[in-house]
C-alpha cells in the first residue's frame, strides 16, 4: 500500500512488520487504535498472530504488559485484583490484578462469564478500579488488546453489542497471502524475532502523539461526512442498529489517528472511509459486517 | 423512502367537474371575472400537485426494532419520523394489514404502529407506506419505506400443556482438584489455598480441571407426546415460559438445533426464537 | 374518518431531533425491548389482544374531522361568499340562506336542532317554492341564482362527512361565480378573491390531521395561490374562447336607470339623482364644451295626453346617417350594463359602429339588451344636412292626442303664433322665465290634464315635464317636435382623462324642425334653471338631491361659491372616488375588455415576435436551472467542479461516494501524462477543503492552474 507515514512512526510500523508479516492494513489500524486512546479488539481463529500482535505493540511501544487467559472460571478479582490480609503488617493489602498494566492483552476474552468480562470492561470504560472502597486508578496510557475466537463453540460467552461498543475498533488478521507465508514457513517473523527487537517508543512518546492526533484539523466538510454516514446507517434500515453518537466520536478519532499516521495535519474522507470498517462494523451489526460497511461507504457521497 | 408517487383522487375529478362548469358559465355568458375565476381555481389545483409531493419530501424516517410478540398478538412498530423543513399537517402511515395512523407531524415523533402479527415466524416488518393528501384532497403522494428489522412472532404460548415429562436431566458438572502452583497476581481469591496460608506456607493457588455444565431440564421435541407440530410448539412455548417464571434452568432440543441449559432473559429469547424459527412456520 | 383518542395518544413529539437525543446514551432504551412480556395465562393474551387499535384500515387518507371550529370557520367563510347576492338577488332567497345558515350555526352546538329525517325534502320544496313564487314562476337567472343560493343553505343542513365538506365548498366557489353575473366591479374581484382564498383555506384547515393555526394556515393558501396567479393571467390571456351564448337565461334583474322606455311626466313624482355611472367616455383629443354634451339614446314621438312613447316606424334601420359638417369628435363609449337595447351617442351619430343600428330618427340601438358591458367606437359632428320630413314624419311630430283646449290656443296666440320657429320658440322660452316657473325633482303628482296643469297651475318640475310641455307647445303652434330622452353633460375624469357620465345625468329635451336648419335642439329646462344645468354639463360630480334644489332657487354666482367651499372641504373623499373611478374605468377597459378579438390581437402581435420572446424565454428558463443546479457559489467547489467537468468529458466520471484523493489516483493512472496536473488541482483542493488551506486563495490558484492546463 502506497500511503505517506509520518517519518516519527516509521521505525515502529517498521518493526512491526517485521514481526507479523504481511499485514501493512492491520498494523496500521492497531497502531492507529492506539493512537486514538481507543481498545481493540482483534477477532480471528486461532493460529493467525492474534496474540504476537498484541504483544508487538505493547513491547514495541515500551509499555509494561500483562498477558491474561480467559477462562470461565476466571472470576472478576483475578483480573482487578484483590485485598488480601498481610501476614507481617498484620492488615488486608490490595494485590492489585494483572489490569494494572498499561497494556492488558485479554486473550479469548469470550471463554470468561460475562460478569467477569463485564468487570474487564467497567474498569476499561472508568479507567480505574474500586475495591472495598478504596479506588486505584489504572496505569497511562492504558489500552486493552482483547482478542477473541468469531465462532461461538460451546461454553463461550460472545460479548454483546453494548459491550462491543467499548472497543474503538474491531479487526481480523486473516491468513497471510502466499509470500507472506512463505516467509513465515522460512523462519522469519513471529515471536521469536520480537524477542530481540528493542522498543521503538515509550510511554510519554506515545502520549505526545496523542496529544497530536487530538490537535488535528476537522474541516467542516469532513464533519458533514462523516454526519451524512451515521445518518445514512441510521436511515437506511439496511442495519440491526444505526452508529451510535458514540461511534461517530470514535470514527472521528480514529480518521485524526490515520491522517496523523499519514503525516497530514488534516483530516481527509479518505481517512475515514480507511478506518470505517474497523470502527464501524461491530456496530451495525448483521451477519455480513464488513459488507455492510462497505455498503455504507458505497452509498455516502463525499462532500 | 423509495420514490414518491402522485395520483389523482376521486375529489379531483370533482374538481374538474367544478372547473369545467364555471368555464361553460363564464363562455356562456363572456364574463371574465369568471374566466379569471376559473384559471385561478385551475391554478390553484395545480399548485396541490406540488404541494402534496412535498408533503413526503424531506421526511426521514427510521424504524425501531420491535418488540417480539407471540402469535396472534398485536405487534407494535416503534418508529422515528422528522420532517424537514417545516410540519406535515397531514400525513398517513400504514403497514399492510395493519391500522393506519394519521398525523400531524411537527418536527420530530415517535409514533407506534400496531399491527397483527400474524403467524409464527421470522419476516421483515414493512414495507411501511407514507401517504398524503394535504392540502386539497385533488391529490395523493405515496412513498413506501422498506423494511429495516426482523419481527420476531413466537408461537403461541399453549394455555394448557402437559406437565413436562419428557424433559431430561442435564448433566450435573464437577470440578475436580488438580494440585497447587504458586501464587500469580490475578489468581481467584477463591482458589487461593488458606490453610496453607495460615500455616504460613505462603499464597499457594489450587488448580481445578474445568468441566462445565449446569444441571436443569431440557425440552426435547423428540420426546413429546405426539401432537401436531404447532401445538407441541405452543406447549414448548408454555414451558419454556413457566420455567423461565420459577426461575428454573432450562435447555431446549429441537431436530437440528440444540440451545445447552440455562436461564435469563437472554437464553429465554434464544429458546422462543428457536421455536419461531422451526420448520413450518413464515419467513422473510 | 376522525382522529381516535387512541392514536392521539400513541404520538409523542420528540425535540429537536430523536438522533440527538441518542447523545444521552439512553436512545435505545424506548425503542428496544427485545422480550416480550411472559404470558401467565390464556386471559392475558386475550385481554392484549384487546386493547390494541382494532385494524380499522380506510381506503383513502382524506383525514376530516368535522370538529366544531373548523365547521364555526367553514361557515363564515360560506357566508363572506353569498354576502354580496343581498344587493342582487330578491330579499327573501338571501334570507332563506341567512336562516338555513343561522340553524346550522346553532346546529354546531346543538346538533338535536338540526333537520333531519323527512324534514330535509319537506324543506327543500319549501324553500324551492318560496323562490319560484317570489319570482312568479318566471325562469330566469335570478331564479336559479335564488334557488342555488337556498339550495346551498340546505345543504349546510346535511354537513355530515368530509364529502359534504368538499361539496359545500365547490358550491361555494360556484357561488362567487354567480356573483360575477351582477357584479364584476374591481371591488367585487378583490372580494372574490378573498372569498377564494377563504374557501381553499377551509378545504386546506379540513384535511390537516390537526388544527392549523391561522399563520400555517395563511402560509399554507398563500403558497398555493400565489403560483396560480400567474397560471391565471397566462390562461386568461391565451386559452381559446367561444364566441359564448350557448344559452341565453333572461336576466331577471330589476333594471336600475335614469331612462324609461316610456316618459310619462305626471305619474313620476321623484326622480332620483344615483351616482351610479352610465357610460363612459374616451375622446381622442378634447372633449366638446359642455354645452355640446347631449347624449342621446332614445326619441319620444307619440303624445297620448299622459305618455310619450316611440314611433315604431321611426324605429326601422336607417341606411346611413345624414352628412354632417362642422367639427367632429371621435369617441369610444363604455356603457355599463342597464339591460334594455338603447346606445348612447353625442348628439346624432355620424357613424353606426359594428354592434349597432341606427334608427330613423338618429338613435343607436343595439341588437340584443345590453346585459353586460360593452364597448364602441363612433363619430359625430357639429352639424348635419338633413333631409327634408317625409308625410309620416311630419305626422309623427305634430300628432296631439286631441284639439289643443281654448287656454293654449290662447297661449300660442299670445306667444306669437307659429309662423318662425325659432322665435316662437324664444318666446315660450322667456315665458317660462318670466312666469314663475320653477325646477323641482320633487314636483307631486299631476292631475287629469298633465300639460296643462303643468303650464297653468303647479308651474314646477324638471326636465320631463318642461320638454312636455314645449313639445306640445310647439306641435299646438304647428311646428313639428319631438322629444329626445338620453343625459346631458358629464365630468372629466381629470385622472383618466375620459368623461363620465352617471344616472343622475338622464336628461330630456326637445327638437323642432327648423326648414333650412333640419332638427334644432332646444332645452327648456336651461331657460328655468340655467344654473342647474351649467352646472349640470360642467359637473364635478353628480348634484345631491339638496344641491340641485338649492342651484334652482338662488342665484347661480352664489350657488356655484356655495358649491366651490362644499368641494374644497370634501376634498379628500372626492379625490378617492375620481381615482377609482378612474382605476374602475382602466379596469374595464384592460381586464373586462378583454374579448376574443382582443385576443385575436394578441396573438397576431405575439406571432411577429414570437422567435425573440421564445429565445428569451429559453434563456430565463436555463438561467434559472443553472442557478438551482449549484446552489452554492463556493468558488473553490465551483473550480473543482469544473475540473472534474474537464475530465467527465475525456470520460473519467467521479463518484459521487468517491473521494478526491482516490480519484486523483485513479484519474493518474488512466492519464498518467496529466498525473502532474491532476496531483496539483487536487492537493489545492484538499489542502483547503479539508484542510486549514484559504479557500480563497486556494480557488484562485485552482483557476489558474486549471488555465494553464488545457488537456
Amino acid at each position: 500500500m502506497s500511503v505517506d507515514t509520518n517519518p516519527e512512526l516509521r521505525p515502529l510500523l517498521a518493526a512491526l512488520e517485521e514481526v507479523i508479516l504481511g499485514k501493512e492494513r492491520q498494523i496500521r489500524l492497531a497502531v492507529c487504535c492506539l493512537l486514538a486512546r481507543g481498545h481493540l479488539l482483534i477477532e480471528d481463529i486461532p493460529g493467525v498472530g492474534k496474540t504476537t500482535l498484541s504483544q508487538a505493540l505493547a513491547q514495541l511501544l515500551g509499555l509494561s504488559h500483562q498477558r491474561v487467559q480467559f477462562t470461565s472460571d476466571l472470576l472478576p478479582a483475578d483480573i482487578l485484583g484483590a485485598a488480601i490480609y498481610d501476614e507481617q503488617e498484620r492488615a488486608f493489602r490490595f494485590h492489585p490484578g494483572p489490569i494494572f498494566h498499561q497494556v492488558v492483552l485479554a486473550d479469548e476474552i469470550n471463554r470468561a462469564s460475562p460478569k467477569t468480562q463485564s468487570a474487564l470492561l467497567e474498569a476499561m470504560e472508568e479507567g480505574r478500579v474500586s475495591i472495598e472502597g478504596e479506588t486505584h486508578p489504572l496505569p497511562e496510557p492504558f489500552f486493552v488488546i482483547a482478542t477473541q475466537n468469531p465462532f461461538h463453540q460451546h461454553g463461550t460467552f460472545p460479548l454483546p453489542e453494548s459491550q462491543l461498543d467499548r472497543f474503538l475498533m474491531r479487526i481480523s488478521l486473516g491468513y497471510p497471502d502466499p509470500r507472506a507465508e512463505r516467509r513465515l514457513l522460512a523462519g522469519e517473523g513471529g515471536g521469536d524475532v520480537l524477542r530481540g527487537l528493542p522498543p521503538c517508543a515509550s510511554g510519554g512518546k506515545l502520549s505526545h502523539w496523542q496529544e497530536e492526533v487530538t490537535a488535528l484539523h476537522v474541516s467542516p466538510p469532513l464533519l458533514d461526512y462523516v454526519q451524512a454516514l451515521l445518518r445514512h446507517s441510521r436511515e437506511a434500515g439496511e442495519y440491526q442498529s444505526g452508529l451510535s453518537p458514540r461511534a461517530g466520536l470514535g470514527l472521528l478519532r480514529a480518521a485524526r489517528a490515520w491522517a496523523f499516521l499519514a503525516g497530514r495535519d488534516s483530516v481527509w474522507p479518505d481517512d475515514v472511509r480507511a478506518v470505517l470498517e474497523a470502527v464501524a462494523a461491530h456496530r451495525l451489526g448483521g451477519v455480513a459486517l464488513e459488507s455492510g460497511a462497505r455498503r455504507l461507504l458505497e452509498a455516502v457521497a463525499v462532500p | 423512502m423509495n420514490a414518491v408517487r402522485v395520483r389523482p383522487t376521486r375529489r379531483l375529478a370533482g374538481f374538474l367537474m367544478l372547473l369545467s362548469v364555471l368555464w361553460l358559465v363564464s363562455a356562456n355568458y363572456r364574463n371574465n371575472l369568471g374566466y379569471l375565476l376559473t384559471y385561478l381555481l385551475a391554478g390553484i389545483g395545480a399548485a396541490s400537485w406540488f404541494q402534496t409531493r412535498r408533503q413526503l419530501a424531506g421526511l426521514r424516517c427510521r424504524f425501531g426494532k420491535p418488540a417480539p410478540v407471540f402469535a396472534g398478538e398485536t405487534a407494535a412498530l416503534p418508529l422515528w419520523i422528522e420532517a424537514a423543513g417545516g410540519g406535515r399537517p397531514q400525513l398517513r402511515l400504514e403497514v399492510p394489514g395493519g391500522a393506519a395512523e394519521n398525523l400531524f407531524l411537527e418536527g420530530a415523533w415517535r409514533v407506534t404502529l400496531s399491527f397483527p402479527a400474524g403467524e409464527r415466524g421470522r419476516r421483515r416488518v414493512g414495507p411501511l407506506r407514507i401517504c398524503s393528501t394535504f392540502p386539497l384532497g385533488l391529490f395523493r403522494a405515496e412513498g413506501e419505506v422498506e423494511g429495516g428489522w426482523l419481527l420476531w412472532v413466537y408461537p403461541r404460548p399453549a394455555a394448557q400443556a402437559p406437565p413436562p415429562k419428557g424433559a431430561r436431566e442435564g448433566d450435573g458438572g464437577e470440578r475436580e482438584f488438580e494440585g497447587f502452583r504458586s501464587y500469580r497476581p490475578g489468581d481467584s481469591p477463591r482458589q487461593i489455598h488458606w490453610k496453607g496460608l495460615a500455616k504460613g506456607q505462603g499464597l499457594v493457588t489450587k488448580v481445578f480441571s474445568e468441566q462445565g455444565g449446569e444441571s436443569g431440564a431440557v425440552f426435547d421435541w423428540e420426546m413429546l407426546p405426539p401432537a401436531a407440530a404447532e401445538r407441541r410448539l405452543g406447549w414448548l412455548a408454555r414451558w419454556l415460559l413457566d420455567a423461565e417464571r420459577q426461575r428454573r434452568a432450562y435447555g431446549l432440543r429441537l431436530p437440528g438445533v440444540s440451545l445447552p441449559v440455562g436461564g435469563g432473559a437472554g437464553h429465554l429469547e434464544a429458546c422462543l426464537k428457536a421455536l419461531a424459527e422451526f420448520p413450518g412456520g413464515e419467513r422473510d | 374518518m376522525t382522529e381516535t383518542a387512541g392514536s392521539r395518544q400513541a404520538h409523542e413529539p420528540v425535540s429537536p431531533s430523536p438522533f440527538g437525543r441518542e447523545a444521552g446514551g439512553e436512545g435505545k432504551t424506548p425503542l428496544a425491548s427485545s422480550t416480550p412480556t411472559p404470558l401467565p395465562e390464556g386471559e392475558g393474551l386475550r385481554g392484549r389482544t384487546k386493547s390494541a387499535p382494532d385494524g380499522k384500515n380506510g381506503g383513502h387518507a382524506i383525514v376530516l374531522s368535522l370538529d366544531p371550529r373548523r365547521l364555526r370557520f367553514l361557515l363564515a367563510v360560506l357566508l363572506l361568499a353569498v354576502l354580496p347576492h343581498l344587493w342582487h338577488l330578491h330579499w327573501s332567497h338571501t334570507a332563506l340562506f341567512l336562516g338555513f345558515w343561522a340553524w346550522r350555526r346553532l346546529g354546531i352546538a346543538r346538533p338535536r336542532l338540526l333537520p333531519r329525517g323527512v324534514w330535509l325534502p319537506l324543506l327543500t320544496l319549501s324553500a324551492a317554492g318560496v323562490v319560484i313564487v317570489t319570482r312568479h314562476g318566471a325562469i330566469d337567472l335570478t331564479t336559479s341564482t335564488g334557488l342555488f343560493v337556498a339550495g346551498l343553505g340546505l345543504k349546510l343542513m346535511e354537513l355530515k362527512s368530509g364529502r359534504d365538506v368538499y361539496f359545500t365548498v365547490l358550491l361555494g366557489w360556484f357561488v362567487i361565480l354567480t356573483q360575477f353575473l351582477y357584479d364584476q366591479s374591481l371591488g367585487m374581484a378583490a372580494w372574490a378573491l378573498a372569498g377564494v382564498s377563504l374557501l381553499t383555506a377551509a378545504l386546506v384547515r379540513f384535511d390537516a390531521a390537526g388544527w392549523l393555526g391561522w399563520r400555517r394556515l395563511a402560509r399554507h393558501v398563500a403558497i398555493l395561490v400565489a403560483p396560480a396567479v400567474p397560471v391565471m393571467v397566462l390562461l386568461f390571456l391565451f386559452f381559446p374562447r367561444p364566441q359564448g351564448g350557448f344559452i341565453h337565461l333572461p336576466f331577471g334583474a330589476s333594471a336600475r336607470t335614469g331612462l324609461s322606455e316610456v316618459m310619462e311626466p305626471g305619474a313620476v313624482s321623484r326622480l332620483a339623482a344615483s351616482a351610479e355611472v352610465a357610460f363612459r367616455v374616451d375622446f381622442d383629443g378634447a372633449p366638446p364644451p359642455p354645452a355640446q354634451r347631449y347624449w342621446r339614446a332614445q326619441v319620444f314621438w307619440r303624445f297620448d295626453g299622459r305618455r310619450w312613447l316611440a314611433h315604431p316606424a321611426m324605429r326601422r334601420p336607417a341606411p346611413r346617417p345624414p352628412p354632417g359638417g362642422g367639427r367632429e369628435w371621435r369617441y369610444q363609449v363604455t356603457v355599463e350594463p342597464h339591460h334594455r337595447r338603447w346606445l348612447f351617442s353625442l348628439g346624432t351619430p355620424a357613424s353606426i359602429p359594428p354592434e349597432a343600428v341606427l334608427t330613423r330618427d338618429g338613435v343607436l340601438l343595439s341588437p340584443d339588451p345590453l346585459d353586460e358591458r360593452i364597448r364602441y367606437a363612433l363619430r359625430s359632428r357639429e352639424r348635419y344636412r338633413f333631409s327634408p320630413l317625409t308625410s309620416l314624419e311630419r305626422r309623427a311630430a305634430l300628432q296631439l292626442p286631441a284639439p289643443p283646449s281654448g287656454r293654449i290656443q290662447a297661449l300660442v296666440a299670445t306667444l306669437g303664433g307659429g309662423d318662425d320657429p325659432e322665435a316662437f320658440a324664444a318666446s315660450v322660452l322667456a315665458w317660462f322665465r318670466d312666469r314663475g316657473f320653477r325646477y323641482t325633482l320633487n314636483p307631486g303628482a299631476l292631475g287629469g290634464h298633465p300639460v296643462e296643469s303643468f303650464l297653468f297651475e303647479t308651474r314646477a318640475g324638471f326636465c320631463e315635464h318642461y320638454a312636455s310641455a314645449f313639445v306640445y307647445l310647439m306641435r299646438a303652434a304647428g311646428i313639428p317636435a319631438r322629444i329626445v330622452g338620453g343625459y346631458m353633460g358629464g365630468f372629466v375624469n381629470p385622472r383618466g382623462g375620459f368623461l363620465e357620465v352617471y344616472q343622475a345625468n338622464a336628461h330630456a329635451w326637445a327638437e323642432i324642425w327648423v326648414e333650412g336648419k333640419g332638427w334644432v335642439r332646444v332645452d327648456p329646462t336651461r331657460a328655468v334653471a340655467p344654473a342647474y344645468v351649467e352646472q349640470v354639463q360642467s359637473l364635478d360630480e353628480p348634484l345631491t338631491e339638496s344641491a340641485a334644489e338649492r342651484l334652482t332657487r338662488s342665484h347661480p354666482e352664489a350657488v356655484r361659491k356655495e358649491e366651490k367651499k362644499a368641494g374644497i372641504q370634501n376634498d379628500w373623499p372626492r379625490r378617492v372616488r375620481i381615482l377609482l373611478s378612474a382605476i374602475d374605468h382602466r379596469w374595464h377597459l384592460w381586464v373586462l375588455g378583454y374579448d376574443r378579438r382582443a385576443q385575436a390581437r394578441l396573438l397576431g402581435w405575439l406571432g411577429e415576435r414570437w422567435p425573440g420572446l421564445v429565445l428569451s424565454l429559453a434563456g430565463l428558463l436555463a438561467w434559472r436551472l443553472r442557478r438551482r443546479a449549484s446552489p452554492s457559489p463556493d468558488p473553490l467547489t465551483a473550480a473543482y467542479d469544473r475540473f472534474l467537468r474537464r475530465l467527465g468529458r475525456k470520460g473519467l466520471v467521479k463518484a459521487g461516494a468517491e473521494t478526491p484523493a482516490a480519484f486523483a489516483r485513479r484519474a493518474a493512472r488512466t492519464f498518467p501524462q496529466w498525473a502532474e496536473q491532476i496531483d496539483t488541482v487536487t492537493r489545492l483542493f484538499l489542502q483547503a477543503h479539508y484542510g486549514r488551506g484559504d479557500r480563497r486563495r486556494a480557488a484562485r490558484a485552482l483557476q489558474a492552474a486549471l488555465r494553464r492546463w488545457r488537456p
